[in-house]
């Protein structure tokens, strides 16, 4: 079953034709929709489609917590909140003092890397049979 | 409505792409950045003999930073990796900075959204598909300020809401990769074009055309020609019809929603239309046209010439109804309320009307008018003009009417079974 997720990556490649920035998620054979600053700054905040989520449990890959943007983040285990504030404070990705949706927090981690970032327009479509 | 099309059709093989012009606001110009020719194949497909990349905009000026740019990725052979073309919009014409699509076959097949400040390449976004041999693949590019998106055959795959190049640029086209006369992947039918259309589809040339696009909306058809054009479309939003040459055009709308239409025509020509929200009509030179058109909210007719012109109209909804030219129209108009009727210029006008409340008409020129009216509900008239006309209203249960004549003939005025009469006033 395909699941859409939320990942924070290394950015890799140097800006080149046929070696561009891009998130590490991009080799690794998904669809995905990627905001990014590179070079300035060496993560992306992606959101994939994939049936298998386990394929992308590599170095330099961090998974979001499967959680619906629009639940509390009270509502969220303390042990995914954990992991996530662990994952991205070793990136040193500034979070959003007292989200109040999971919604908040991908915004404010879009917002770092893209001014107009959008979580409603940032979509990937299912892989195709 | 598209403001830039070429089929790359008509020329020799191997003619270079900025020797050639496209159907309308297709001029090509290499861009800055490009370092090898795009060349036109014997079957009308850009191809790309050298190694390196070529890239090319067309002169139309989009009108604002919020376009569409549409190709068909024609499929000859299996694609080699590195054959990297697709739509390009928001060029800057002086450095090489764009949004764009491809296709990559490096590692997993896919398509790509590319973004590229100062030579600088970032992919925003993949989705995976094998393209097969023998098929082609209409890319869309869309770019709106909220977000950047990716139609592959009319269903979007990638949205991004990256909004770094700003400026409206220029549509057009970027390869990279030889992609030989006759192997990998060409592109074919490009299009720029404003509005969110789900499909544009343009044609020019002696031909017949028929189109019959099922529920997928909004679209937007520009018709250039010279043949004969007949299309069936169903349940789109939005559609622009511009036919130039000397044709026969007929086409079937029906929309389940709003819609809007722009039609324009020089030659014989024929629309029927159901359920259309808005329609403008424009036949600027001496031509027959006819129509049938039902559930019209607004509706605009200029004849430039001496067009003979037919229609049926029938709304439940607000009308105005505006027509110019020196023509001989029919008009049989159902249900419609209110009315706004203004008749520009020297035209013999005759209409059926019914149930119409109220009803403004405003004759500007030395028209002959002829109305029949019935309406069975409350009912205001008022007329203003120089021309002759006759009004023939019965079942009006009020009516106010107010007459204003700049000079004679006075119009004539013929009342029937109306009852009370009040308010009169010349």
């Amino acid at each position: 079953m395909h699941m859409r997720k939320y990942y924070v990556c290394d950015v890799i490649g140097d800006g080149s034709q046929l070696n561009p920035y891009r998130p590490k998620i991009a080799d690794l054979g998904v669809n995905f929709v990627a905001a990014f600053n590179a070079p300035a700054k060496n993560w992306a905040i992606c959101r994939v489609s994939s049936a298998n989520h386990d394929q992308l449990e590599v170095a330099g890959v961090d998974s979001m917590p499967d959680f619906p943007l629009d639940s509390k983040m009270n509502s969220m285990g303390q042990a995914a909140k954990n992991a996530m504030n662990a994952k991205l404070t070793a990136r040193g990705i500034t979070q959003p003092t007292n989200p109040d949706a999971y919604r908040d927090v991908i915004k404010a981690i879009g917002l770092l890397v893209d001014l107009n970032f959008s979580e409603d327009n940032f979509d990937v479509a299912e892989p195709t049979v | 409505m598209a403001f830039s099309h070429d089929s790359f059709s008509g020329e020799v093989a191997g003619t270079n792409l900025q020797a050639h012009t496209g159907e309308f606001g297709a001029a090509w110009t290499a861009h800055v950045a490009s370092v090898d020719n795009i060349q036109i194949s014997a079957a009308g497909q850009l191809y790309k003999p050298d190694a390196d990349q070529g890239i090319y905009y067309t002169s139309a000026i989009p009108p604002s930073a919020e376009y569409n740019v549409l190709v068909d990725a024609v499929v000859i052979t299996a694609i080699a990796s590195n054959k990297l073309h697709g739509p390009a919009g928001r060029i800057d014409t002086a450095d090489d900075t764009m949004y764009f699509v491809r296709h990559q076959t490096q590692g997993t097949d896919r398509w790509e959204l590319i973004k590229v400040v100062g030579a600088v390449f970032s992919v925003l976004g993949s989705f995976n598909q094998t393209l097969t041999a023998g098929q082609t693949y209409r890319v869309r590019l869309e770019l709106v300020n909220a977000a950047k998106s990716v139609y592959i055959d009319g269903v979007l795959r990638i949205t991004s809401s990256d909004n770094v190049i700003t400026g409206a640029g220029r549509a057009g086209v970027r390869m990279f990769g030889d992609t030989d006369n006759a192997n990998n992947y060409h592109l074919d039918n490009l299009s720029a074009s404003t509005g969110q259309e789900d499909l544009v589809a343009d044609y020019g040339g002696d031909a017949v055309f028929n189109a019959a696009a099922g529920r997928t909306r909004p679209v937007a058809l520009s018709v250039i020609g010279t043949g004969t054009f007949t299309s069936a479309v169903a349940r789109h939003r939005s559609l622009a019809l511009a036919e130039t040459g000397v044709a026969v055009f007929t086409a079937e709308l029906f929309s389940d929603d709003r819609m809007m239409v722009a039609f324009t025509c020089s030659a014989t020509a024929s629309l029927d239309a159901s359920a259309v929200f808005k329609c403008t009509l424009t036949v600027p030179c001496s031509a027959s046209f006819t129509s049938n058109l039902n559930g019209v909210f607004q509706f605009a007719a200029s004849f430039a010439g001496q067009a003979v012109f037919a229609s049926q109209l029938s709304a439940d909804r607000p009308m105005a109804l505006v027509l110019a030219g020196s023509s001989v129209v029919n008009f049989n108009l159902g249900r419609l309320r209110p009315l706004a009727l203004s008749l520009l210029d020297s035209s013999s006008f005759v209409a059926m009307l019914t149930r119409l409340r109220p009803l403004t008409l405003s004759s500007e020129g030395q028209s002959a008018v002829d109305l029949g009216m019935v309406a069975d509900k409350v009912f205001a008239a008022e007329i203003t003009g120089q021309s002759f006309v006759s009004l023939t209203m019965a079942e009006a249960e009020f009516l106010e009417r107010s007459l204003t004549t700049l000079d004679e003939p006075a119009p004539v005025l013929s009342l029937e079974e109306v009852s009370p009469l009040v308010g009169i006033a010349e």
